[in-house]
């Protein structure tokens, strides 16, 4: 029988401990909107986890960042059947100080930041926004009112289903707004570009600051 | 609109080409992706547009570029010309023939 719960009563982090020091073999599923995430425990050491189109260790960390939406824990699990594939292979407590200290660092968030206030400056560049990976995965859900997570999340989807390796960016010309959202570390930067710039010159500008 | 997309196919390293509408789904169109993956894809396109279309900013073109090809869309009235080419495809040629192509698309629907 599956144990169910709510995340605003207990973080997942605090799961992961209890299930791993039990040695073991269960899945954690959650659940936030139309977002589903999974942590799969495999006598007591995580081999895989999921999240949207996302899978392994950057899985993992998002999935440590939840702090609201349900949780369900399956035991009676047929190992024969539903062993997922392994995407992780590093041992548990390991895995959790590695995601953790990122997470409390903000390294993903520095580093967007950064990049955002030189891009700013470039000539034909209108305004610079971040997506953070917090953003992004709350905002996917919430729909149009978050609109650019929405596309950022379908883009990585379009990559995974079609084989097509590594997102770099999106180039949109619209009525009103020209942008490109570049994919930085875990989040993203999205530049809106001036109407009167030459979008493959302020590319070029961006690229050369970005790497 | 099978002529409009045999023009597209054309231009050396395209790999498919499809037209649809946001509502109607395919219209014409061949090549890779297809089948189950190419639904899938459309339907994360259609999505992609609808909210890029938020803020009365509905794209007039669209380009999403990976490590390993490319997909670029351009609006052609109520319908969308999705072309999927390699990274090194020849951009310019590419517009011209993307233009054109909207443009007959517009005019072969208005008949």
């Amino acid at each position: 029988m599956a144990l169910e719960g709510s995340l605003k009563d207990i973080e997942i982090g605090d799961l992961i401990q209890i299930y791993s020091s039990k040695g073991r073999t269960c899945r954690i599923t959650t659940k936030y909107g139309s977002l589903e995430g999974m942590i799969f425990f495999h006598e007591g050491n995580i081999v895989h986890a999921s999240v949207g189109p996302l899978i392994a260790e950057e899985a993992f960390i998002q999935l440590l960042k939840w702090k609201e939406g349900t949780f369900k824990i399956e035991t009676d699990i047929d190992t024969d059947v539903e062993l997922p594939k392994v995407t992780i292979v590093k041992n548990t407590n390991e895995l959790l100080k590695e995601a953790l200290k990122k997470i409390e660092g903000g390294e993903d968030d520095a580093i967007l930041n950064t990049v955002k206030e030189r891009l700013k400056v470039i000539d034909g560049i209108d305004n610079v926004a971040t997506l953070s990976p917090n953003d992004l995965w709350v905002g996917s859900q919430i729909g149009k009112k978050n609109y650019l997570a929405t596309i950022c999340t379908k883009a990585e989807i379009m990559s995974k289903e079609m084989e097509l390796g590594e997102f770099r960016y999106i180039q949109m010309q619209g009525d009103k707004k020209n942008c490109f959202v570049y994919k930085l570390g875990s989040g993203y930067l999205i530049a809106w570009i001036k109407p009167t710039a030459t979008m493959d010159n302020v590319k070029t500008k961006i690229e050369k600051e970005i790497t | 609109m099978d002529k409009i997309v045999d023009k597209i196919l054309s231009i050396p390293e395209v790999t498919g080409c499809y037209i649809f509408g946001l509502t109607e789904g395919i219209q014409a169109g061949h090549g890779t992706p297809d089948g189950k993956a190419l639904r899938k894809i459309s339907m994360e396109i259609s999505q992609m547009v609808d909210a890029f279309g938020t803020d009365d900013n509905i794209p007039k073109t669209l380009r999403v570029s990976y490590e390993k090809g490319e997909i670029t869309l351009i609006r052609a009235g109520s319908f969308f010309i999705v072309v999927f080419h390699s990274p090194t495809i020849n951009m310019s040629l590419l517009r011209i023939a993307m233009n054109v192509a909207s443009y007959e698309t517009k005019k072969s629907v208005r008949r």
